[in-house]
């Protein structure tokens, strides 16, 4: 059994008198310190599918296993603790607290994580130790989204999930951002998993997972993932 | 639960960005729990006010009041009852004052250790001679401290003594009774009916034996507010021990009086009664002088008569007696003359027998004188002779011649006795019949003399008897006179005693009118001032629930509507905090913080306002009518906490509220923005006549309200409330407006009032009204009866 196991996984939301199937019968599955990248077109249930898996969403049907847990199955506390504990998440739009500065936003995450790392040190990793005492609005996009990341595996999550995490980044900035997270799948043999609509950067990925129409079509293994810089597009 | 360093840190952060936002949910907790607090304590705060005063000026908690006055047995009893501590009897009564403009109604007290004034200036009244005065007679009647007034009790028409000992008094001070609070001075028989002004003057100065009142202070009383329930149940509980006691007393107030009365009447009695015996002795005696003049006057004409029988019978007897010897003397006189008669003829007799011894005495007379011519010749010839011889012869010669001499002598003096026999005879003749003739004449002028007499004694007899017939006649005209005095004396002793007894019996009926001592039993309630103040306390007791609820309500809308903003806006961010790992209570902390903190500082400041702006601006429209020395204004604490949790519910239950909808959401719902509330077609639209013409924008706005119904509601209770605010406000300008014209020209359409005195006639009313009909200025009169009386709640059975 994979490490992580998505079977028969069906979501559907309700808007006002319409249902929408957001993932129809979807199944894929992703083994431990796998750096996994998925890809599709938009409203292809890419997001819903990250959503799930992060404990942010709930399933229609099917089952969502992370590392033996029956994820769907998880009462709403245990839920909040798999969220807290198991989850690194990093968002298109870095979704930091305005009101905190970097290393307080950090310590957002790690205030209440129990094996969290020092904020300082992550800080550092990520190469924002100077601007730590800033506040996001002081920052730029790559600096947020840097922050964001540092959050997010500040508490050592068992996953690290980023959506679109260069969407909203520019080339240069997008790379260096990818290449962090990269980086840190390979050095702290994290799990990770990034959406993009971006097709181009799915040979830095060991596994491919490619959506269409709310399930996942195609899933591809990377034998020979490449280091992003080697990557143009 | 742990609370996370960080989170609090943004929620500090917050605040400061978003300190307008604060502040005006802080406003709101500030002017909900201000208004709320500030108006609640405003009645405790009025109430603890009276309670100070009244506690520090000893007022009473019951009053007792008779019909027919109190008196120390009345005191001692009372002051037995259990829970009574201090028992005082005082004075008071209606006054009129006269200065130069007005009549001024006064009730006059006195100064006493219950009730007791405050002094505002001046002093109060250490003698008989001084009063104090309240404010507003000064300003009234122009006068001030160190003026003289007069007053003049009220007088009830049995009473005889003055009320006042002093009823020119010196103003010395101006006074505030806690007994009149308030406008109200109640009533009176006096004046214009109307009690004007309160004085007190020193208790030296009256000059009562009962007291009008007793005022009681209970034990412990000072423990309880006044006008609270336990104080109230407290007195409740007395004014049933002395309701208890009450009938014997009144019994023993009214013995005493009929006691008194029958003593009086009793001495009334003994006192009539002596004087109608005085009266009848008297008359009696009148009765007995009559009857004795009546007698006399039959005796004394009697004797009158009888001496005039005696008297006649006297006079005929005297008259006889007189006509005798008048007769006798007729006949004495015939007597005498024949004597008379015989005696002449003796006489002449006699006569010449004298004439005879006449002659012969002058011859012994011649012959003597010629023997003296003989012996004187002899005796020249002696001479001559001058002889003794011779002398001898002659002296024998002279001798022989006296010896002749001698026997002539002695012839002559024979002669002369004869003579003088003669004339003695004839002169004791004479003298017999002189003798017999002045005898007649005499018993005749005796007789006259008598007869003079008894026409004298007739006539003064006469004239006597007349007069005693007269004297009779007026003694018998005054014995009538006295008869007629008596009978008026008699009649008038009779309607005397007639009147008397009336009175007495008037007296008595007095007595059996006197009617029951009637106790009343009352305590501050029925004190005016104090009743309508408490009444008001409660008033704004009641407008203080409804008035707070507005702003409590509008504080929640408020605080919904910010906080709903709040959380919309930062939707995102719980989003995160949510995928982060934090659970609900995490996330809500940071929005009940920032209420709660707004809500408590917003309250704190309210409260501390409130308590100390509401009470004052309350009572400083109260303070027109009532008199306080001062008004306390203190810190609520059960208002303040009743207040702050109303607020903190509503404020922070309405951020609950809306942070709950949206913490219950999926983190993925959460990230994601907020999905557009999906229009809906509305009714409107299928009326299609008018949907057609309605502009783009307009049938954007229609659809809208149907759209965000919460957003369409809180405007239409916005709106709702502003406009009932407002309405309500003009409302009530309008009421109270309109009020004034309604009972002074719809309901009182009259202009002046006269009250006529009860002791008028019928007549002498009647006239007065015609005379105000004549008046050219007096539209119309109605007459009208007007009597107050007294409803009871009839017991059930």
């Amino acid at each position: 059994m994979s490490y992580i196991e998505f079977k028969n996984v069906c979501k559907e939301y309700k808007m006002g008198e319409i249902k929408i199937k957001a993932l129809d019968n979807t199944n894929f599955s992703i083994e431990k310190g796998e750096l996994v990248v998925v890809v599709g077109p938009s409203g292809a249930g890419k997001t819903t599918a990250l959503n799930i898996l992060g404990g942010m969403d709930t399933v229609t049907s099917g089952e969502v296993i992370v590392d033996g847990k029956n994820v769907e199955k998880l009462k709403n506390k245990e839920l909040i603790k798999y969220r807290r504990e198991d989850i690194g998440f990093v968002f298109q739009f870095y979704n930091l607290v305005q009101n905190l500065t970097a290393i307080e936003n950090v310590e957002l995450a790690t205030q209440i994580c129990k094996d969290s790392l020092s904020p300082d040190e992550v800080m550092e990793k990520v190469g924002l130790k100077d601007r730590k005492k800033n506040f996001p609005s002081q920052l730029s996009g790559g600096e947020q989204q840097r922050v964001a990341i540092a959050r997010a595996i500040a508490k050592n999550p068992k996953l690290l999930l980023c959506d679109e995490p260069t969407g909203a980044l520019d080339y240069k900035t997008g790379k260096q951002i990818l290449k962090l997270l990269q980086d840190t799948a390979r050095k702290e043999n994290m799990t990770v998993i990034i959406i993009t609509h971006n097709a181009a950067i799915a040979p830095m990925a060991d596994k491919i997972i490619r959506f269409k129409n709310g399930t996942a079509e195609k899933i591809e293994i990377n034998e020979n993932p490449v280091s992003v810089e080697t990557i143009e597009w | 639960m742990k609370v996370k360093k960080a989170l609090l840190k943004d929620c500090f952060k917050e605040i400061k960005k978003s300190y307008k936002r604060f502040i005006s949910i802080l406003l709101m907790a500030l002017l909900g729990v201000g208004f709320f607090a500030g108006l609640r304590a405003s009645s405790p705060d009025m109430v603890d006010s009276i309670d100070s005063y009244y506690k520090s000026q000893n007022v009473y908690d019951i009053e007792v009041m008779s019909t027919l006055g109190l008196t120390d047995d009345d005191i001692q009893a009372l002051a037995n009852i259990e829970n009574v501590e201090n028992v005082y009897g005082t004075y008071s009564k209606d006054g009129l004052i006269k200065t130069a403009e007005k009549e001024i109604v006064s009730k006059i007290l006195c100064v006493d250790d219950v009730n007791k004034p405050v002094l505002i200036e001046g002093n109060m009244p250490t003698n008989i001679g001084e009063c104090v005065v309240e404010k507003g007679f000064l300003k009234a009647t122009n006068k001030n401290i160190g003026d003289y007034i007069e007053i003049e009790p009220e007088k009830t028409e049995d009473e005889e003594t003055e009320y006042l000992k002093n009823k020119n008094l010196k103003i010395v001070g101006i006074v505030e009774s806690p007994l009149y609070i308030s406008r109200e001075r109640g009533s009176t028989k006096l004046g214009t009916g109307v009690i004007n002004y309160y004085i007190y003057v020193n208790r030296e100065n009256v000059n009562s034996d009962v007291y009008t009142e007793i005022y009681i202070r209970l034990k412990d009383s000072n423990e309880y507010q006044t006008a609270s329930t336990k104080y109230e149940d407290y007195v409740e509980e007395t004014k049933d021990k002395i309701e208890a006691i009450k009938v014997e007393r009144e019994n023993a107030r009214y013995q005493e009086l009929i006691d008194e009365a029958n003593a009086e009447i009793a001495k009334a009695e003994d006192e009539f009664n002596t004087e109608k015996q005085n009266g009848e002795k008297q008359i009696q005696d009148a009765e007995k002088k009559i009857n004795d003049g009546k007698a006399q006057i039959e005796k004394a004409e009697a004797e009158i008569s009888s001496n005039e029988t005696k008297a006649k019978n006297e006079f005929a007897s005297a008259e006889k007696q007189i006509s005798d010897a008048k007769a006798e003397i007729e006949k004495n006189t015939a007597d005498l003359n024949t004597k008379k008669q015989e005696a002449e003829a003796g006489f002449s007799q006699a006569e010449t027998q004298k004439t005879e011894l006449q002659n012969t005495l002058n011859n012994i007379n011649s012959a003597i004188e010629m023997i003296n011519k003989n012996i004187e010749e002899k005796q020249n010839e002696l001479q001559t002779a001058e002889t003794e011889e011779e002398k001898g012869k002659i002296n024998q010669e002279i001798a022989g011649l006296q010896v002749s001499k001698q026997e002539y002598e002695t012839n002559k003096q024979s002669v002369q006795a004869g003579i003088t026999q003669i004339e003695t005879q004839v002169t004791s003749g004479r003298a017999e019949l002189q003798n017999a003739e002045t005898q007649i004449n005499n018993a005749k002028a005796e007789i006259e003399k008598q007869e003079k007499t008894l026409q004298q004694t007739k006539n003064s007899t006469n004239s006597q008897i007349a007069s005693a017939k007269k004297e009779l006649e007026s003694s018998r005209k005054e014995i009538e006179n006295a008869e007629a005095e008596l009978q008026r004396s008699r009649e008038e002793f009779n309607t005397k005693i007639q009147e008397a007894e009336g009175k007495l019996i008037d007296a008595k009926e007095k007595v059996s009118e006197i009617e029951k001592a009637k106790w009343y039993i009352l305590d501050r309630q029925q004190n005016v001032g104090y009743s309508s103040y408490i009444q008001d306390t409660k008033s704004i007791e009641n407008i203080s629930i409804v008035f707070p609820i507005v702003f409590f309500a509008i504080a929640a809308l408020v605080s919904l509507t910010s906080m709903t903003r709040m959380v919309e806006e930062e939707r995102q961010e719980i989003g995160t905090l949510k995928a982060l790992g934090y659970n609900k209570f995490h996330i809500m902390l940071k929005y009940i913080i920032y209420s709660s903190l707004a809500c408590i500082i917003g309250g704190l400041i309210g409260m501390n306002i409130g308590f100390q702006l509401l009470p004052r601006i309350i009572w400083d429209m109260y303070e027109m009518m009532y008199t306080l020395p001062e008004f306390i204004v203190s810190f609520n604490h059960q208002y303040s906490s009743i207040g702050l949790g109303l607020i903190y519910v509503c404020i922070v239950g309405a951020t609950l509220y809306t942070i709950l909808k949206e913490v219950r959401e999926s983190p993925a719902n959460l990230l994601r923005p907020k999905a557009p509330k999906y229009g809906k077609r509305v009714l409107l639209e299928r009326i299609n006549f008018i949907w057609k013409r309605l502009k783009f924008s307009h049938k954007v706005t229609v659809r809208n309200i149907f759209r965000y119904k919460k957003r369409f509601l809180m405007t239409i209770i916005g709106i709702m409330g502003c406009t009932s605010l407002i309405l309500a406000g003009f409302g009530l300008k309008d009421s109270i407006s309109s009020i004034l014209p309604n009972q002074y020209e719809d309901i009182f359409d009259y202009d002046m009032q006269v009250s006529l005195k009860t002791s008028l006639s019928q007549e002498q009313s009647d006239k007065y009204i015609t005379e105000l009909r004549q008046k050219g200025e007096v539209k119309d009169v109605l007459e009208t009866y007007m009597e107050a009386g007294t409803a009871r709640k009839r017991k059930q059975q």
